[in-house]
């Protein structure tokens, strides 16, 4: 793993954050939907808000927007840069 | 071929399939115009609608297919795809549409590629065309079709923008239907798919095509290679063997084939898209950091289902009452035509009329939940309210699309079953459609406002009778969520799927298809209901009306004579005649007493007689039961049955029938002499209306939505309910009085 950056799933994220698919759980059926619909490992997401009740949260993927339960989106492992003062 | 396929002149059959929110139900609309049929496609319950139109003189079937991302299934009903597709349902296709959102060009052309595969013919539609420019995005059409290998037409089925086009591209297509080129998989997959192929000839299989191959090895579903004569316990080890060579090249067997078409598609779209210019923060991210908002979005969300509800509430009911009026005024209208056969008068009557009338005053409701529903879909709000409202129904298995088919319910269950259409996970759908009839619908209220203004006002004044009234509205919903969480961990043998959204693109609606929307759900319940609803009104006609022997009416008449002549302390010869010379009150006294003999005496009658002590620890007496019985096509009849067999009038609001009901006392057995009606009596005769199913109407909708077996499931488990919740209320209650 490269210095600087971290190995967290989905649902870790903070609205507002990018971060690249490491690894999808290819056996869980959200990661065949996410496939389909084209996220794969190096494809860039980006957390954009979490419901009023905290879950579900909505999640931009190349080319759409879609929401999902943190439940699944644990199956989703992200790389993220380090939110370190610049 | 082609020649013999025109010179034919057979039917043509078109598949039409799509991602969701790509405009697939308006391009269908636009298509086939008014020539559609909605059904279920046997053995699950997946909406499948079938459209006729005319392409080049030549009848055309178009199947529309259940939205999809994909053709991997990860729930028996996105079987429904492939297998339609190979013809196993319905005809063969003889040509696929595939219909491509333009703005989400690269998600949309997955499922394209995967259709390629099967060699079909197979034209794109390319839709949304129309918002390109302003998402500052340009796509070389003619590129794009060259590294499809297919046609590709450019349309805005919204504005029917292009459908002549499309149908000239389908006619040509079927004309001369050109093979797609077989697509380029690596050595890894045709090694995989050769292996697969070899076993399966090995068992002695039917030979199959290599696109079904493949579609076996990408996906864990058995259903294919069980079709093959596979059995279930073979299909793991003898997939894991024939997928060691995509294995040894390094690719996740579920996800060798996303791989290889985005690759291409990746590949693809950087020859084909150009943008013009840059696309800051899009217009849609604008508005949903409003609408999606955690305590705006909530706000606004409560506001605009206040808004809808209300307007619901306050437009409909003008109608409401005009066909009520409309059907009493017919019934009065007819019934001095039918004078001269009696039996017929009352069938058309009481039995066709009203019953009928019943039905169809429920539409004003329907129309104007479906225009809404409609709005919220087409400008994508729907699948908001899904967002925000997941988290309060996800823990029951439900998800938060469940929100507005519940909410709807609160008017009439009807149109809410209906809206759980909008709801893909099919196991949600079934959950929701099982608790709706819990919702306390309108037909309710004439119960509960009979029975608390007889017993809880008069004692306890106007504001425990309102709090009353609020405490039956909520009291279904309490039950339901616990019910619908119980349903999902011990009945529903159906696997949940992950709950992934797509929120699409704020769009504005085309007026058209709103008024569609609203025009299907109104006529699907209408006919389908309208006539099971006929049959049944006139079935409990006949089972009220019949055996009818004039010796009743003689014995009540004498019984009548006699003890009005004793009260008003005179002779019976004098009340005869007083009868006979037209008095009004002594006529109309006893042609009350005649009808409720008459009802007494009838084969229902005699079944609330007989089952009356299953009812008689929940405190109901003969009468009510007759009322319960008489009451399951549709719940209000109770309050005119009540005041039939009390001989009364038959309006809730008349005072005399709260006065009779709170004077009724019990004829024999161990309560003879004390009243009925206690606040006991009155609080179980609420909760069983406000559980049990008796609405005819709602049952032929849930049949007819997901299947008849969870008809009479919901018959079976709500009745059972209201049972238990009555005699559990009598009981503690009349311990607690």
């Amino acid at each position: 793993m490269n210095a600087g950056f971290t190995l967290r799933t989905l649902c870790d994220l903070q609205p507002g954050d990018s971060a690249v698919v490491e690894r999808i759980d290819h056996e869980a059926s959200i990661g065949q939907r996410l496939l389909a619909m084209g996220l794969m490992p190096g494809c860039r997401l980006r957390l954009l808000s979490r419901a009023p009740f905290g879950d579900p949260i909505r999640v931009e993927l190349p080319g759409c927007v879609v929401c999902l339960r943190k439940g699944d989106a644990m199956n989703v492992t992200v790389q993220s840069e380090c939110q370190l003062p610049s | 071929m082609s020649a013999a396929v025109l010179s034919e002149r057979r039917p043509i059959t078109v598949a039409l399939i799509g991602n969701p929110n790509t405009g697939k139900t308006t391009l269908f609309n636009r298509l086939t115009g008014m020539r559609q049929r909605v059904g279920n496609y046997p053995g699950v319950t997946v909406m499948r609608k079938t459209g006729h139109t005319e392409i080049s003189g030549r009848d055309v079937t178009v199947i529309d297919l259940p939205g999809a991302y994909s053709l991997a299934a990860t729930s028996p009903d996105e079987r429904i795809a492939i297998e339609c597709l190979q013809g196993w349902r319905e005809n063969l296709p003889d040509l696929v549409v595939c219909l491509v959102d333009a703005t989400h060009l690269r998600r949309s052309l997955f499922l394209a590629r995967q259709l390629a595969d099967l060699g079909r013919p197979l034209i794109v539609a390319l839709n949304f065309t129309d918002e390109l420019r302003s998402r500052g995005l340009a796509i070389d059409v003619e590129r794009l079709s060259q590294r499809l290998g297919a046609p590709v037409v450019p349309i805005a089925a919204r504005e029917g923008e292009g459908i002549e086009r499309l149908r000239e591209a389908m006619a040509a297509a079927v004309g001369s239907p050109a093979a797609l080129e077989p697509l380029q998989w690596p050595e890894s997959i045709d090694a995989s798919v050769e292996l697969l192929r070899g076993e399966l000839s090995r068992r002695g299989g039917e030979s199959v095509e290599d696109a079904m191959l493949r579609r076996m090895l990408f996906e864990d579903d058995y259903s294919l290679l069980g079709r093959l004569g596979v059995k279930h316990a073979e299909c793991a080890p003898l997939l894991d063997h024939v997928r060691r060579p995509i294995r040894v090249a390094g690719m996740h067997p579920l996800a060798a084939e996303a791989l290889v078409h985005y690759r291409f598609i990746d590949s693809v779209l950087e020859e084909v898209v150009s943008r013009t210019h840059g696309a800051g923060l899009s217009r849609t991210e604008r508005i949903d950091r409003v609408l999606t908002h955690r305590t705006t979005g909530l706000l606004i969300f409560v506001g605009i289902m206040l808004l809808v509800f209300q307007s619901i509430y306050t437009f409909a009911t003008p109608v409401m009452d005009g066909i009520e009026n409309t059907a009493g005024a017919l019934r009065e209208w007819v019934r001095p035509l039918l004078a001269g056969t009696p039996m017929f008068q009352s069938l058309v009557c009481d039995g066709v009329i009203s019953g009928v009338g019943g039905v169809i005053v429920f539409l004003p409701q329907i129309f104007l939940l479906f225009f809404f529903i409609a709005l919220m879909e087409d400008t994508g709000y729907l699948a908001r309210t899904a967002f925000l409202m997941d988290r309060l129904f996800g823990w029951c298995g439900l998800n938060g699309k469940s929100f507005v088919p519940l909410l709807s319910s609160y008017a009439c269950a009807v149109p809410g079953v209906l809206a759980t259409r909008t709801i893909e996970d099919p196991k949600a759908r079934l959950l929701t459609v099982l608790i709706a009839p819990l919702m306390s619908c309108s037909a309710r209220l004439p119960v509960y406002v009979l029975m608390i203004g007889a017993f809880v006002q008069p004692v306890y004044g106007p504001t425990v009778a309102a709090l009353a009234l609020f405490i039956m509205h909520i009291v279904g919903l309490v039950i339901a969520l616990p019910a619908a969480w119980f349903f999902n961990r011990k009945v529903l043998k159906i696997r949940s799927q992950a709950f992934l959204l797509e929120l699409p693109p704020y769009r504005m609606p085309h007026p058209k298809d709103v008024l569609w929307r609203m025009w299907e759900g109104g006529s699907a319940f209408l006919t389908r209901a309208g006539t099971v609803i006929l049959a049944l009104s006139v079935i409990i006609w006949a089972l009220l009306y019949f055996p009818r022997s004039p010796k009743v009416a003689a014995d009540t008449r004498h019984e009548f004579v006699t003890e009005t002549a004793a009260a008003q302390k005179t002779t019976p010869a004098a009340i005869e005649s007083r009868l006979a010379a037209g008095d009004a009150a002594l006529n109309g006294g006893l042609a009350h007493d005649v009808a409720g003999a008459y009802i007494e005496q009838s084969v229902l009658g005699r079944a609330g007689k007989a089952i009356q002590p299953i009812f008689a620890p929940a405190g109901f007496d003969w009468k009510i039961t007759i009322g319960v019985l008489a009451s399951f096509p549709a719940r209000e009849v109770i309050v005119s049955t009540l005041g039939i067999i009390y001989r009364l009038g038959d309006d809730a609001q008349d005072d005399s029938l709260r006065d009779a009901l709170r004077k009724a006392t019990w004829h024999d057995g161990p309560y003879a002499g004390k009243p009925v009606f206690t606040l006991a009596t009155a609080l179980s005769v609420m909760i069983f209306f406000a559980f049990c199913m008796q609405c005819a109407s709602t049952l032929t909708v849930i049949a007819r939505e997901v299947g008849q077996r969870w008809a009479v499931f919901a018959f079976v488990y709500l009745t059972s309910l209201a049972w238990i919740a009555a005699v559990l209320t009598y009981q503690i209650v009349s311990r607690i009085q």
